[in-house]
């Protein structure tokens, strides 16, 4: 049971329209695994179907199967116990405005009943060390965490779901609204912190995967097309992968549902 | 070079200025006409108010609103102080304020964390429909209703002067509470709503049940819903018709709420068609309006500007 994630014959619709078709991954523990691919093929859906935030959508479907640490989310009662310790960072930083830089940390923790005071207060300073954004807030967590800027809002948001002390941790293009120098602090984030939790990483930046992650999966249209081995992967340049597909979709219809492997 | 650009603009400018004199918005010729009417009512109200009252604050002076003594005469002008009135006034919509806001909370949340889809997508719009009931019904519910079980209830024997029929400042403000929760449900739904859906799965994502996320929801939406408390209040003071049929008609401080009293719209709603008999009354009428139309235009004044300053920081102005 090495794997932190298992997905499999994952199908998802919104409504009619099939947005995930037959997936399956292979997570390892304790490292980075990237989701690659162009907007709109469904790499924010695989996301949030492995931590079943996709069932707030309206008339959403799944069916197949997501184990998370081996427990079965969508049938196994243990599933909700196991996605309390699974984070998520989302594409827009979106601290709760109307909180304080701690009581945005701290709320998953009080959620939970879990800790209190001084205990809170550590596990706060940890989150936000670990966060790299203690130094810039020591002095003001008491206020509003709308006055931070995007990129610390965002390492906020890292210092969130990291309180929650999670063994897996979801990022959803976590740098996709943010200037250079704050993506780049972000990337140095998930390198740390990928040594002790395990980080599924959404990107469309073929560059940034490789820089972070060692193994992934392509998505095209709802398929995974490729798994495994970035090196593998993105042998070719990433620009290249895309037009094969695009081109080969056409040939196969143009609507996706090519029943033959998409890529030569 | 650049005297010649400012030369230009100039004159662009001054075409367009020309351009506006010689065609007149259309639109505006229907809606000025409108407005300047608009206006000179509200001018003719107010100067009626005013000029209709200034022999009672010549005569009351500032005991008009510090003193409860109402006594009207047929022979002589009679002592017409509105203290229990408007103390009324603010109990009732006190009340019913507080009402309306526990239930609207309670709507909102229950929509939108708790109902099915389906049932949210019902009730949601049926609350407008419900606002827009016309107040005589709740009127006569209330007093056919609602009057009988506050009196079956006892509560009145908590009272000194207990009202014998039910009807009372409790009443009054119960009916009126339960008559604009509707609308202000729908106003704490939407605000609910409008809530960013990245917010609601950061809630999800953290592990928040139900009510926990309708704390923090709630939290980021708390300008809207001072928003709409002091529009409540607002609505609720200037009630008429419901309070009229519910409160008891009785010149009375509201130190207990089960007696019968009044407010300052129902107290004119009943004596003003027959103040004409009593020297003195109708002016002091008039000022009892006068002061319930300051009352309520702050309070509305008051609301509309939380409700801006919570839209605004809604889109992101500052937190
Ligand atoms: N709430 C939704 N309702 C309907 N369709 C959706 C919804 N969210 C996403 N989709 C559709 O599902 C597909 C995959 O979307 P998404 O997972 O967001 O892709 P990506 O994150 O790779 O850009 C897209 O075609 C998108 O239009
Ligand atoms: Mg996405």
């Amino acid at each position: 049971m090495g794997e932190a994630v298992r997905v499999k014959d994952l199908s998802v619709w919104y409504g009619s329209q099939k947005a995930l078709d037959n997936v399956s991954i292979t997570v390892p523990r304790g490292s980075v695994y990237a989701i690659l691919g162009p907007s709109g093929c469904g790499k924010s859906t695989l996301l949030r179907a492995i931590n079943k935030l996709v069932l707030l959508r309206d008339g959403v479907r799944v069916e197949g199967e997501v184990r998370v640490f081996g427990v079965d989310v969508y049938r196994d009662p243990r599933g909700e116990e196991v996605l309390a310790r699974v984070g998520m960072v989302f594409q827009t930083p979106n601290p709760f405005p109307h909180l304080s830089i701690y009581d945005n940390v701290a709320i998953g923790p009080r959620l939970r009943g879990q800790s209190k005071g001084r205990e809170l207060d550590e596990l706060v300073r940890w989150a936000l060390e670990k966060a790299g954004l203690w130094e810039e807030v020591r002095d003001r967590l008491r206020k509003p965490a709308s006055e931070l800027s995007g990129g610390q809002q965002q390492r906020l948001c890292i210092a969130r779901a990291l309180a929650l002390r999670p063994g897996l941790l979801l990022m959803d293009e976590p740098t996709a609204n943010l200037d250079p120098l704050n993506a780049a602090r972000i990337e140095e984030l998930v390198k740390e912190l990928s040594r002790e939790i395990t980080i599924i990483l959404v990107t469309h930046d073929a560059e940034q995967a490789q820089r972070l992650a060692r193994r992934g999966a392509l998505l095209f249209m709802g398929r995974v097309v490729e798994e495994g081995l970035l090196s593998g992967i993105l042998s070719r340049p990433y620009s290249k992968v895309l037009q094969a597909l695009v081109a080969k979709c056409r040939v196969a219809g143009g609507d996706g549902e090519a029943t033959e492997p998409l890529l030569p | 070079m650049k005297p010649d650009l400012l030369r230009a603009s100039g004159s662009r400018r001054n075409a367009l200025a020309t351009h506006m004199r010689a065609k007149p918005d259309p639109l505006l010729l229907i809606l000025a006409p409108s407005a300047i009417a608009l206006l000179a009512i509200s001018a003719a109200i107010a100067a009626v108010l005013v000029t209709g009252s200034l022999d009672t604050w010549i005569h009351e002076g500032p005991g008009f609103l510090a003193s409860s003594e109402w006594s009207p005469s047929e022979e002589r002008r009679g002592t017409y102080r509105v203290l229990a009135p408007l103390a009324g006034t603010l109990v009732v919509a006190g009340i019913a304020s507080a009402i309306a806001a526990y239930l609207a909370v309670a709507v909102a949340v229950y929509l939108h964390e708790y109902a099915p889809r389906r049932v949210r997508e019902v009730v949601e719009p049926s609350l407008y429909s419900i606002a827009a009931l016309p107040t005589v019904v709740f009127g006569m519910w209330g007093l056919s209703t609602v009057a009988p079980l506050v009196r079956q209830s006892g509560l009145a024997s908590l009272c000194a002067r207990g009202s014998p029929t039910g009807q009372s400042f409790f009443t009054a403000g119960l009916v009126v509470g339960l008559m604009i929760a509707p609308y202000a449900a729908a106003v704490v739904s939407e605000a609910y709503r409008a809530v960013p859906f990245t917010y609601v799965e950061a809630l999800y994502s953290l592990g928040a049940k139900g009510f926990e996320r309708a704390r923090v929801i709630l939290g980021m939406v708390k300008g809207s819903l001072l928003a709409a408390a002091v529009l409540s209040f607002g609505r609720a003071a200037g009630e008429t018709t419901v309070v009229t049929l519910t409160v008891g008609n009785a010149v009375n401080m509201p130190f207990c709420l089960f007696e019968p009293g009044h407010t300052v719209s129902s107290l004119i709603a009943s004596q003003f068609g027959n103040a004409y008999l009593y020297p003195g009354m109708e002016s002091a009428l008039l000022a009892a309006a006068l002061v319930m139309v300051l009352v309520s235009s702050a309070s509305t004044t008051l609301g509309l500007k939380l409700a801006r300053a919570a839209i605004k920081r809604a889109r992101g102005g500052e937190a």
